[in-house]
């Protein structure tokens, strides 16, 4: 308790002192040159509004620029040299100020800054860009300019945004060297490169630079050749800022090769998709195989040209088709409380879905072991209806046509009441079936509750801290 | 689809299979005991093709001491005519001789059943088959009827008539 007290008049002190170690920084409305102020306005705030991210400077806030500057009789884009940036710098008590010009020639934006030191008046670092393409993307820039000016180097997840790998048509994707099993290293390297090079060609993906992962792998320390379980390429794949990993094997059996390739979100560990290959023929087929695995493994049916390629035999094993509502009620249609089993399964186990199951297989079981019995009961009754009507309709004598005749009408009866009271019960069963089959697809399994059924413990991806973390989560419903 | 192909013939299976027997059919000779003696056909109705025969017997049911019996039929005799007429075992378990004969008018369609006891020592009692007739369908009908009219008889040893309280009647059907 005491500790805790001690933390709380402490740390809002300690954030206090981190935030004054940082150097203060203001940043002044840029000057535009052929494009509408308003632009160059909203460029310049999404630089202001990512200085921080870098947690290298301290920003000073824009209205108390804007009040100074006024006070003064300044204009902010008419403050273009050195000599003005520090004035207005030293007014504002801010140890740089950053300006700067924004222009567009032709189809290509053009962007200088320069951030000036308030003390000596000098420049301290200048940055210039030319940009071809749309403002959308120059806002990226600008984001990207922002760790520039400050001497840092932009984020992982900056760069790729980039490259337009957040527009939702790619994704990103960086992709591990196969493991080797029974092939050199060097053979699964060579698999690995074309592997990427098709999934590159598929247009589905943005692929991190190979020479890019090995960067990052050598900055933590791993070797890619000992980087192959999932933990660690899901490691490697939060540092770089991609959605997905790819890693797999490829193994040589006597003349058969196996070709295993996974694909699993970084930020989940879920595997996204699995693919495997066993080809049997000459060994520059397998090219052509782990080609057109790269193509399947991004959803793309591959080209025919690749196909036509094929050699030897080659058997393929579909990923597990993912689990479904539909598929659950489909079970649960042909056998009560499959589908709730298979719901289960699909969650770890899950023990409401495994009860649900055995209550209706039970219950269902059980009234159809009633419902058997009375129909054993109706067709016997009903035999001996007709037994005893047709001993009846021959009889001649009329103590025997009574007797017959009582004895087929009580037999009628009783095949009568069996069938009413299976009638009920089939209606029950049929209601409860039913019940068992909406149970099903409505409970089935789904992503939402795959997500919810998630270890509590696991490894995921922070954008804002821009590294991995172990995450711990509890389910507050 | 699969399922669907499954489960409607399953479906259909159990419904059948559900189908209960009709034991509705009544004897013809299963009548009250307040409405007997009778004399009725069996079966009350029979169906058949152009030129094909229908064969009904003609029982007499519950009757008290009887020892002969005349049993008056009438059918229409456009569309049938009698092929042949045989005898019943009803007076046949007796050591009493008995004896039959048949008049039967195919232009007016009447035909007479004449079964009984020869001498006056001897009666029966109870249901019997008193004869079987064969008719011949000469055209495609719905149906026509066959009567026993009240020009029937039973009679004890003694002559007296017995009154018959139900007569029966039958349909032919002729496709």
């Amino acid at each position: 308790m005491n500790i805790a007290k001690y933390l709380r008049s402490i740390l809002p002190l300690a954030f206090v002192a981190l935030a004054f170690s940082q150097p203060s920084v203001a940043v002044l409305d840029f000057s535009a040159n052929g494009l509408p102020q308003y632009e160059v306005e909203t460029l310049v705030e999404r630089l202001r509004s990512e200085l921080p991210n870098t947690g290298a400077v301290r920003l000073v806030d824009r209205k108390m620029l804007e009040n100074i500057l006024k006070e003064q009789g300044l204009q902010q884009s008419g403050c273009t040299t050195a000599e003005c940036s520090a004035q207005i710098g030293e007014l504002l008590g801010a140890q740089f100020m950053i300006s700067g010009s924004i222009g567009k020639l032709g189809d290509s934006f053009t962007v200088d800054m320069k951030m000036v030191s308030v003390t000596t008046g000098g420049v301290e670092r200048a940055k210039n860009l030319t940009f071809d393409g749309t403002t959308g993307g120059l806002l990226v820039e600008m984001q990207i300019l922002a760790w520039e000016i400050v001497a840092l180097k932009p984020p992982q997840p900056l760069i790729l945004k980039r490259t337009g790998a957040e527009d939702g048509e790619k994704v990103t994707v960086a992709i591990m060297d196969f493991d080797p099993r029974g092939i050199s290293q060097l053979e699964a390297q060579t698999l690995t490169d074309r592997f990427a090079t098709e999934v590159d060609a598929t247009g589905k993906a943005i692929l991190v630079d190979r020479r890019q992962m090995m960067e990052v792998m050598e900055e933590q320390g791993y070797d890619e050749a000992g980087c192959t379980s999932e933990e660690c390429a899901a490691e490697v794949g939060a540092l770089l800022g991609v959605k997905f990993m790819i890693n797999g094997a490829i193994g040589k059996l006597g003349d058969t090769y196996t070709i295993d390739a996974k694909m699993f979100e970084v930020a989940t560990g879920a595997a996204a998709k699995t693919k495997n290959a066993t080809y049997n023929g000459p060994v520059d087929g397998l090219i052509t195989e782990i080609e057109i695995l790269a193509w399947e493994m991004m959803g793309v049916k591959p080209p025919r040209a690749l196909t036509n390629k094929r050699k030897g035999t080659i058997t393929q094993e579909a990923a597990p088709a993912p689990k479904t509502p539909l598929a659950a009620a489909v079970r649960s249609t042909i056998i009560p409380g499959w589908g709730q089993l298979y719901t289960s399964n699909a969650l770890d186990n899950e023990p409401l879905s495994r009860r649900k199951a055995l209550y209706f297989f039970a219950g269902e079981m059980g009234t159809g072991a009633i419902a058997y019995l009375l129909y054993s009961n109706m067709k016997s009754s009903d035999e001996d209806t007709k037994k005893y009507h047709q001993s009846y309709l021959l009889e001649s004598d009329p103590d025997q046509i009574n007797a017959l005749k009582t004895k087929s009408d009580d037999a009628s009866n009783s095949a009568e009441s069996s069938k009413d009271q299976l009638t009920i019960l089939a209606y029950l069963l049929g209601a409860a079936h039913l019940y068992n089959i909406v149970d099903a697809y409505m409970n089935g399994p789904n992503e939402d509750m795959a997500s919810r059924n998630h270890k509590k413990i696991d490894l995921v991806y922070n954008p804002e801290l821009n590294q991995p973390q172990l995450r711990f989560s509890i389910a507050l419903d | 689809m699969r399922l669907i192909k499954t489960l409607l013939p399953t479906m259909a299976l159990l419904t059948m299979a559900c189908e209960l027997y009709d034991n509705s059919e009544l004897n013809p000779r299963d009548i009250d005991p307040a409405l007997s003696p009778g004399l009725v056909f069996d079966p009350v109705s029979n169906t058949t093709t152009v030129g094909a025969a229908a064969e009904f017997d003609v029982y007499v049911v519950s009757a008290d001491n009887i020892s002969g019996i005349h049993a008056q039929i009438t059918y229409d005799a456009n569309r049938l005519s009698v092929t042949n007429v045989t005898t019943g075992d009803f007076f046949s378990d007796s050591a009493q001789t008995n004896t039959s004969f048949f008049v039967y008018d195919d232009d007016n369609g009447v035909l007479d059943i004449n079964y009984f006891y020869l001498g006056n020592e001897i009666t029966k009692s109870g249901t019997g088959k008193i004869a079987t007739i064969l008719f011949n369908t000469k055209q495609s009908f719905d149906a026509t009827t066959l009567e026993i009219t009240d020009g029937s008889e039973l009679v004890d040893q003694d002559d007296v008539d017995i009154a018959i309280l139900t007569r029966g009647t039958a349909t032919v059907q002729s496709n």
